[in-house]
């Protein structure tokens, strides 16, 4: 019983102390040598995405007319949204040179 | 044709100053806003306009090699040679600082330009404080000598857009199946898209965010004292690359609100609006140096001065940490693991006749947790590694080199 928890301890606290030590190595040299990783995500270039319906845990797969209440409430904000970002943008070409958010 | 914008006190040619937010003389000392240049300055114009290139306008690719306009320089009478995509230069032989006036004309003119905020000293300052600091970066590296540092005004086009959808998806919970159903939407204001087919579109998009709420009426005043680029990038295809952006951005984001794991998306019905857009110059710092014979271009945000770029870094010094860490590691989790092991194997050998199974899935669910671990640590390093080379692979990339290179120099 000795010799397997020795050899199984062994292996394994090899094995993961190599990946761990991998894992942190990389890491430092991604920081020391590489700068300004971006790839922007919604609340970099707008507001962030407005969740209108969250519905988790559905155990049966629904066809769309199951959601028809929501698309419906989804497709009302987008006309209201598309006039106020039309607006907001009229508003910001007569203001003309600087802008303000 | 060309244009210089002179002097009122002593004629000669006045240049934008990041640091002054002026245009200044560098011969008088004189300085002048953009608005008062419009009032009180001369300016000069030289050369005849050049042909107009219906390929560019349309937005289709340019060929790879570069051919060369040659205008004419009206300081010196000298020979001024642009690049097709050019619009401001320098003349190579009186360093007189040139705005190619008709391209900006004929070629659909900037609506709005960021100009420069952060000079040319600390660009240069911010890139080899950042390098002087990483412990991997080699000593040639620290101590480059600067082969060239070049202040780019890249061509963007800016989109205000909104993108709605809903999707259905499908993902686990242990074995368990469940859907999950999202109804969203998301509004964009002026995302930024490189419209520069020379410049890699990768590499350009690490530069941002740009603060666009920043952004001033196009005035040609700002590119003097600095190249300038126009777009060939045509703003259908450019729409087309914004929607695929903002399509991925949303999707991404959804997918990692999902709950549980092995996430599908089965579904969906995405829409997406473009309300408006416009053609803006955003300013970049193009900083060249060697190391080993090979150029390396890093970049530096004209407005935020955030720095990009990735460089080798030393092997031995990488191996040293990698051996000692692993020494560490290694022995620190083995002796755990034997204790833990151990007192799995006593408590299996002691308690046979009662509550055997319950431990047996415990010692189970354990290797399992250990497999998932071990994977999860080779599999990101390794994918950390990767994306590593392909960041070093940009700032070395001879089209980056390219790009910045084939202009006249001062």
């Amino acid at each position: 019983m000795y010799e397997f928890c020795l050899i199984s301890g062994i292996l394994l606290g090899v094995s993961l102390g190599l990946g761990f030590a991998l894992r942190i190595t990389v890491a430092l040299i991604m920081r020391s040598n590489n700068i300004g990783d971006f790839s922007g995500t919604c609340d970099d270039f707008g507001c962030g995405i407005k969740t209108y319906v969250k519905k988790d845990r559905i155990s049966k797969k629904k066809s769309r007319d199951y959601f028809l209440s929501s698309y419906k409430a989804l497709e009302h904000s987008r006309d209201i949204s598309l006039n106020r970002m039309k607006k907001q943008r009229l508003q910001r070409i007569q203001a003309g040179a600087t802008d303000t958010k | 044709m060309t244009r210089h914008y002179q002097c009122p006190g002593c004629g000669s040619t006045v240049e934008y100053d990041p640091s002054v937010k002026k245009l200044v003389c560098p011969y008088c000392g004189e300085m002048y806003t953009v608005e008062e240049q419009k009032r009180r300055f001369a300016v000069s114009d030289t050369g005849s306009a050049e042909p107009m290139d219906e390929s560019v306008r349309d937005g289709r690719r340019e060929r790879a090699v570069i051919p060369m306009t040659v205008l004419q320089c009206c300081s010196c009478g000298a020979e001024l040679m642009v690049n097709r995509m050019e619009t401001s230069s320098f003349c190579a032989y009186c360093g007189q600082a040139t705005v190619v006036t008709d391209r900006l004309r004929d070629y659909l003119e900037p609506e709005y330009i960021v100009p420069f905020q952060v000079t040319k000293e600390s660009a240069e300052k911010t890139i080899r404080r950042h390098l002087s600091k990483g412990f991997f970066v080699p000593e040639g590296i620290k101590q480059f000598k600067t082969e060239r540092l070049r202040g780019i005004y890249i061509p963007y086009w800016l989109f205000d857009m909104y993108h709605s959808d809903e999707q259905l998806w499908q993902y686990f919970e242990g074995k368990q199946e469940f859907y999950s159903y999202r109804a969203a939407d998301c509004s964009f204001r002026r995302l930024t898209m490189e419209a520069s087919e020379r410049f890699n579109d990768e590499y350009s998009m690490r530069l941002e965010p740009y603060d666009t709420s920043k952004l001033k009426k196009f005035d040609a005043a700002y590119l003097s004292g600095f190249y300038s680029d126009r777009f060939d990038v045509g703003l259908k295809r450019a729409k087309t690359m914004a929607q695929a952006r903002v399509r991925n951005m949303y999707n991404k984001e959804i997918k990692e609100k999902i709950p549980g794991n092995r996430k599908a998306k089965i579904n969906s019905n995405p829409k997406t609006d473009v309300v408006g857009s416009e053609y803006a110059l955003l300013p970049v710092w193009f900083l060249t140096f060697r190391y080993e014979d090979r150029p390396y271009t890093i970049l530096v945000n004209g407005q935020t001065g955030k720095m990009v770029g990735a460089v080798p870094f030393v092997k031995t010094k990488a191996i040293a940490l990698f051996t000692v860490l692993s020494a560490v590691f290694c022995t620190l989790l083995s002796v755990l693991f034997y204790y833990v092991h151990y007192i799995f194997a006593y408590t299996l050998t002691h308690s046979e006749r009662s509550g055997g199974n319950s431990l047996g899935r415990v010692v189970g669910y354990y290797f399992v947790g250990i497999i998932a671990l071990f994977g999860w640590t080779w599999v990101t390093s390794i994918k950390r590694y990767r994306h590593m080379k392909k960041s070093i692979g940009l700032t070395c990339a001879n089209s980056t080199n390219r790009f910045v290179k084939e202009r006249q120099d001062r």
